[in-house]
């Protein structure tokens, strides 16, 4: 609802639909060698990376076996939330909310899955180094779907359609799981506070369960591959600049050149929204406050928490501890670079408070912002980069790269409108709803 | 002359206006708000202390200043602490349930228990020392028992016996600061009758890892035997259990909440641990299993601002009742008092910055100036050529290495103010750093200037080696251009060439004296007349020692009689053009010339003592701080103290550090004012400048982008100029050649050449790799896997610049415990 009142704000804005006011006599906004050379940077944007850690990773029958349980809430304790439902197709892959709220209210924002393939960690702490090892948290987390992995494989045992796309791809399901005792309803109470990685462990330690278990991350994996974005109104501009095709540059609004200018120049939005996804993939504290309760109807009672987030430095720990890493027991590729990757990662407080730089890409379509939806639209994200007002003060440590843009009126607007040239959801309807 | 040796807490006093106090609610409030901390009650100035606080069984609060030779008043409190002497540094202090407390003596490394009861001829020192030797006492080692630098001590009191003996249920806990570890020693019953040098266990040892300690400060104990080490050195609090394993980390470095900018104090009461954590200027609260609950304390924006906001505090006790805390803000000479408010009271967000302390030491030399900010692991250079102090560079990121600092507490300039050297005690190590400027360069902050040029492992180095590991607390150049160290654990200079390889050793004797009527002193600061050669200290007790270079004494000052030196904290001294010394009073708060204005020093004797603050007038006696205090300030302007405690020009709070240019100023580190003071030669103020609030005018420079490029180096020479480092990207493995772009991880081979021996590559100790932005203060997100090749070479895996922007390359190359940098600055674009 709030979603869409700011969509309909936005489609009335005249600023952020039209070349505004600038008369068309005004001249075009003209890039020097090295802008242009910055702005190619952003596009076009590849496909996806291969996983070898899921050498299902590009199996179409894994991906489609994937797509049923993305929207299949028979995974979750309650059978009330599926994967789909905090990360809505009709809400570019998110659910509109500051923080998600299934069965209890989560800690962070649901972010979008838009070309999450192209992500080296996953969560807002990267505690996951891999899509498929990623999907599997949501499932066990007790505020997010509840359930477990025993469950969960149940499930798809119980079902006849979805046990034979699974034993197509990945054989037969554990006998452990097929024999009758395996519990068909949930009995998990609600978990009084959010917690979340408070992952239930199945009681009895099975091997098999944990592989078919990752069997399924792998499948739901194969199908997010599939979720790309890549065909904004800016890539058509980078790809016409970059053939010096001056017909399709023209239809390139002003408003959003100019922004773009902004954006890889005097804004430096690009030191860490870099790259074809608008992600450097790392993590940064940008100074963001942490709310008691993201969740209260009134913006201005959302009292600090005590606590900021601590963001990457427990994701580091967590993903070290996770069984489904990528140099885990259930990776296919153990010993991969990846893997590796892992025993390189410094550690420590000075990861404190850090989280992963979201990409851009359908930011206008993603709202409300940062890690716990601090920022209900995007004018209060580039207010605040503007301003820094309200950023959680750095102690002694001031100096930082972070410093007030102090940005024009028009240059904000200006950098909203190219904000939105990166809006693309050109998904293909059969991949925004589970397989027929 | 005579002061209270304990400053006595009028908490008797302070008790009924707790319960007066507005905020408190009535106690028939229903339990739906649990109570905290943080509701000001009332501060009392004057309290000038080593940092330490404690609540005795009776419910009052009591600290003890800089010691000394001073004789307690007699009693506040009838029948209770009737007088106690204090000789030497008392740290910590703790009572126990009865009748005992007990002081740990910094510079005499000793614990000494009292009684109450017992008077001050037979219960310490002074005119009956005998009595207070051999079994009672904790003599200076690292041994079973022994001590070295006692910081805090706490006391448990367990209903079961803690030891085999089946006696001890009272445990002594001690912070042996220098030996980085806790001593628990049992304390039952009359003190005298137990042999102390019988330790019940010791654990920790000098580290950042699990367990281990870094200049422990102090230690507080829960009902369970659990102990709680302040871990100065490392930011965080750890925790132990009875048998001294190791159980927890608490906190990191940081400013967010949960996390220390250096933890100087602790306390538990109930199931809550308090953590002074003084830089961040607030005290958190934890659980005892490490959560954080809340902290209070908003920082004090402007001196001596007080009522409810800190500057510093350094300890946190509890009272026995539970419902005051006494914190003690050692820089400002103040203990405030804070009772319970409801929990939901909004703690408001407060801004906690400020550019610098300006706080540590200080070095000047022709036209730079640089300090070392210990708590930020940083050391500033600036430029004063045109009047207005220029920040040309900041430098310096946590940890241990080159480029690195735990706590660089030194700062000194070559001759030619082109090599900077810096020393960090907590880190045990020597820094060198070339300052670069081109001839006709703007003024301008540059975040590129400083290069790591050499650095020294003092633990590492086995010429070195001593009895205990080399603390270097100061800096001087010799004549030569030799860097003299000065070695405050093991009374010596050790005498480094410019490139920091060891050249010799001079033993400094006749500063620990083992004396517990006199008390020891320690070595603080260093600085050479370079008209004589000769070598001037400052150390705590006996002021100022001049020596020669072969450490053959030529004078001393004695003001043991005269005045209580030591009570003021000499702490800094420099030698300006007329070749008098001046030092720096840190609890003295003022800055004092050694020898006549009228006539030159002369050794030996007793030289005349010159306050150059004597020499301002009286109107600036008028503007000290007014208040009851005041009485006592010129109480000992009367003593020739030059007790100039205050704001204006030529006052000073906690001065820390002072730099003679050889231009005939005078550089004066006044950290408890966050500013830096510039004096002539003859004590006249010329200028001032420093963080906003607490100078004239904010100067902030402006920060210009450098415009360096890549240089594209393949053999690059150590800034040392020892070796060569040739090194090149390893190509991919499909192949393609590899660029140095965002994003992309690369590997790179390489080989360390001494210089001039360009055939075969050198055998070294290591070879690390680390990058660095100076522009965003952060590296990388991963740490580079270096391995040997087969050919003597090295090869680096996984090295990836995240961020575009400049970026510096450093490669490392240590050999002997000294590491020399080579640097290769890339734009990543």
């Amino acid at each position: 609802m709030v979603l869409a009142t700011l969509l309909a704000l936005a489609a009335s804005n005249p600023q952020a639909t039209t070349p505004s006011s600038t008369p068309t006599t005004a001249p075009r906004v003209v890039f020097d060698e090295r802008t242009i050379a910055r702005i190619l940077q952003h596009a076009p944007l590849p496909a996806p990376p291969a996983d070898p850690t899921n050498r299902f990773a590009d199996d179409p029958r894994a991906a489609t076996l994937g797509q049923a349980l993305f929207f299949d809430a028979r995974l979750s304790q309650d059978g009330k939330v599926s994967c789909a439902t905090c990360h809505d197709p009709a809400r570019a892959f998110t659910d509109g909310r500051a923080v998600s709220r299934t069965i209890a209210p989560a800690r962070r924002n649901a972010p979008s899955l838009y070309n999450v393939a192209q992500q080296r960690w996953l969560f807002w702490d990267g505690r996951a180094d891999s899509l498929w090892s990623q999907a599997l948290q949501p499932i066990e987390n007790p505020v997010e779907m509840g359930g477990d992995r025993r469950r969960a494989l149940r499930a798809v045992a119980d079902d006849a359609a979805l046990r034979a796309r699974y034993e197509l791809v990945f054989g037969a399901l554990p006998a452990s799981i097929l024999a009758s005792n395996v519990p068909r309803a949930t009995d998990h109470p609600v978990p009084e506070r959010p917690n979340v990685d408070g992952r239930t462990t199945s009681a009895a330690a099975d091997e098999s369960v944990d592989r078919a278990f990752a069997n399924l991350g792998k499948s739901i994996a194969a199908y997010e591959r599939q979720l790309v974005s890549a065909n904004s109104a800016f890539d058509r501009f980078a790809a016409a600049l970059r053939a010096n095709d001056l017909a399709t540059q023209a239809a390139y609004p002003d408003d959003a050149r100019r922004g773009l200018a902004l954006f890889v120049g005097k804004a430096d939005c690009r030191l860490c929204h870099a790259g074809p996804l608008f992600s450097d993939g790392e993590f940064h504290d940008v100074g963001v406050p942490t709310f008691a309760d993201p969740l209260a109807p009134d913006l201005e009672k959302r009292a600090l928490a005590p606590l900021r987030d601590p963001g990457r430095r427990e994701g580091v720990e967590k993903l070290r501890a996770d069984p489904f890493r990528a140099s885990g027991a259930f990776s296919d590729a153990p010993d991969g670079e990846h893997a590796r990757e892992l025993d390189t990662l410094t550690v420590g407080v000075e990861l404190h408070a850090q989280v992963r730089t979201p990409s851009l890409r359908n930011v206008a379509r993603t709202a409300p912002y940062m890690h716990q939806g601090q920022f209900a639209t995007l004018d209060d994200v580039i207010a605040f980069y503007s301003t820094r007002n309200g950023a959680v003060p750095t102690g002694h440590h001031a100096e930082t790269v972070l410093r007030p843009l102090g940005l024009t009126a028009d240059e904000a607007r200006d950098l909203k409108a190219f904000l939105e040239s990166l809006t693309d959801e050109s998904l293909p309807p059969e991949r925004t709803r589970a397989p027929r | 002359m005579i002061l209270a040796a304990l400053f006595l807490g009028a908490s008797l006093a302070a008790a009924p206006r707790l319960e007066a106090q507005p905020q408190q609610p009535p106690s028939s409030t229903p339990q739906a708000s649990p109570m905290r901390f943080g509701a000001f009650v009332e501060q009392f100035d004057d309290r000038p202390s080593t940092g330490f606080v404690a609540y005795d069984p009776s419910g009052q609060w009591w600290v003890v200043p800089l010691g000394g030779a001073v004789i307690g008043t007699e009693s506040v409190v009838p029948g209770v602490l009737s007088s106690v002497a204090v000789h030497g540094v008392v740290s910590g202090l703790a009572f126990d349930g009865e009748d005992n407390f007990y002081l740990a003596y910094e510079v005499d490394d000793r614990i000494v228990a009292h009684s109450w009861y017992d008077k001050v001829s037979t219960g310490l020192g002074g005119a009956d020392n005998s009595t207070h030797t051999g079994e009672d006492e904790l003599e200076r080692g690292d041994g079973p028992g022994q001590l070295h630098a006692p910081k805090g001590v706490a006391v448990w009191e367990s209903t079961l016996p803690v030891h085999s003996n089946g006696l001890a249920t009272c445990v002594l806990y001690v912070a042996d600061s220098l030996n980085h570890r806790i001593v628990m020693v049992a304390a039952k019953g009359v003190p005298r009758e137990y042999k102390w040098a019988t330790p019940l266990r010791t654990f920790g040892a000098y580290g950042g890892g699990d367990g281990q300690l870094n200049h422990p400060n102090d230690v507080a104990v829960d009902a369970r035997g659990h102990t709680y080490v302040a871990d100065l050195g490392n930011d965080r609090v750890v925790e132990f259990d009875e048998q001294g394993t190791f159980v927890r980390n608490i906190g990191g470095r940081g400013f967010d909440s949960g996390l220390f900018l250096s933890p100087t104090g602790v306390d538990v009461h109930g199931d809550r641990l308090y953590v002074a954590d003084r830089d961040n200027d607030r005290i958190q609260v934890f659980d005892l299993e490490g959560h954080y609950r809340y902290e209070w304390g908003t920082p004090a924006l402007r001196p001596r601002e007080g009522r409810g906001k800190l500057h510093g505090p350094t300890d946190v006790a509890i009272s026995p009742d539970g419902k005051q805390a006494a914190v003690v803000e050692e820089t400002e000479d103040r203990v405030q008092v804070f009772g319970l408010q409801p929990a939901d009271t909004a703690m408001p967000i407060v801004e906690r910055n400020g550019a610098s302390h300006f706080g540590g030491a200080c070095s000047a030399r022709g036209e730079l100036f640089a300090v070392a900010e210990p708590s930020l692991a940083s050391v500033s250079v600036y430029d004063v050529s045109s009047g207005t102090p220029i920040e040309i560079t900041k430098f310096g990121r946590p940890g241990r290495g080159p480029g690195r600092f735990l706590h660089p507490s030194s700062v000194l300039f070559d001759a030619k103010a082109e090599v900077l050297y810096v020393a960090d005690p907590h880190a045990y190590q020597i820094h060198a750093f070339r300052i670069t400027r081109a001839p006709d360069e703007p003024l301008r902050f540059d975040p590129f200037r400083a290069r790591s040029v050499n650095t020294l492992d003092l633990r590492a180095m086995e010429t070195l080696k001593a009895k205990w590991a080399t603390e270097p607390v100061g800096l001087a150049l010799d004549t030569n251009g030799d860097v003299l160290v000065v070695d405050g654990a093991n009374e010596r200079v050790v005498v480094l060439d410019a490139s920091l390889r060891p050249r010799r050793e001079v033993r400094i004797d006749g500063v620990y004296q083992p004396n517990f009527a006199t008390g020891s002193s320690r070595l603080a600061a260093m600085s050479v007349d370079p008209s004589t050669g000769h070598w001037f200290f400052v150390t705590g007790r006996s002021g100022v020692l001049e020596r020669k270079p072969d450490g053959s004494p030529v004078a001393s000052t004695s003001w043991f009689d005269t005045f209580p030196t030591q009570q003021h904290d000499p702490c800094g001294i420099t030698m300006t053009k007329s070749g008098r010394p001046w030092i720096v009073l840190r609890d003295g708060h003022s800055v004092q010339s050694v020898g006549a204005a009228s006539a030159p020093y002369v050794p030996p004797g007793l030289p005349k003592l010159l306050d150059t603050a004597l020499e301002l007038p009286l109107s600036h006696v008028a503007g000290w701080v007014s208040g009851p205090e005041g009485a006592l300030e010129k109480a000992r302007l009367a003593t020739g103290g030059g007790y100039r405690h205050g704001l204006g020009r030529l006052e000073f709070c906690k001065p820390e550090s002072l730099a003679a240019d050889g231009h005939g100023r005078v550089y004066v580190l006044d950290a408890g004012n966050h500013r830096v003071q510039v004096l002539d030669e003859q004590g006249r103020y010329l200028d001032m400048f420093g963080a906003r609030f607490y100078t004239e005018a904010g100067r902030t420079p402006p920060i210009v982008r450098p415009t360096h490029a890549w240089d594209g180096a393949r053999s690059v020479r150590t800034n040392g100029g020892a070796y060569r480092v040739l090194w090149k990207p390893r190509a991919r493995a499909d192949g393609s050649p590899t660029r140095i772009e965002r994003g992309a991880p690369f590997a790179i081979d390489a080989w360390v050449f001494v210089v001039g021996e360009p055939d075969q590559p050198t055998t070294v100790d290591g070879l690390s790799i680390d990058a660095w932005m100076p522009e965003h203060l952060h590296g990388m997100t991963r740490v580079p896997k270096v391995t040997a090749r087969d050919d003597g070479g090295f090869a680096i895996d996984g090295i990836r610049f995240h961020m575009s922007g400049y970026w510096e390359l450093d490669f490392d190359v240590t050999k002997d415990g000294l590491a020399e940098r080579a640097q290769v600055r890339v734009d990543v674009d």
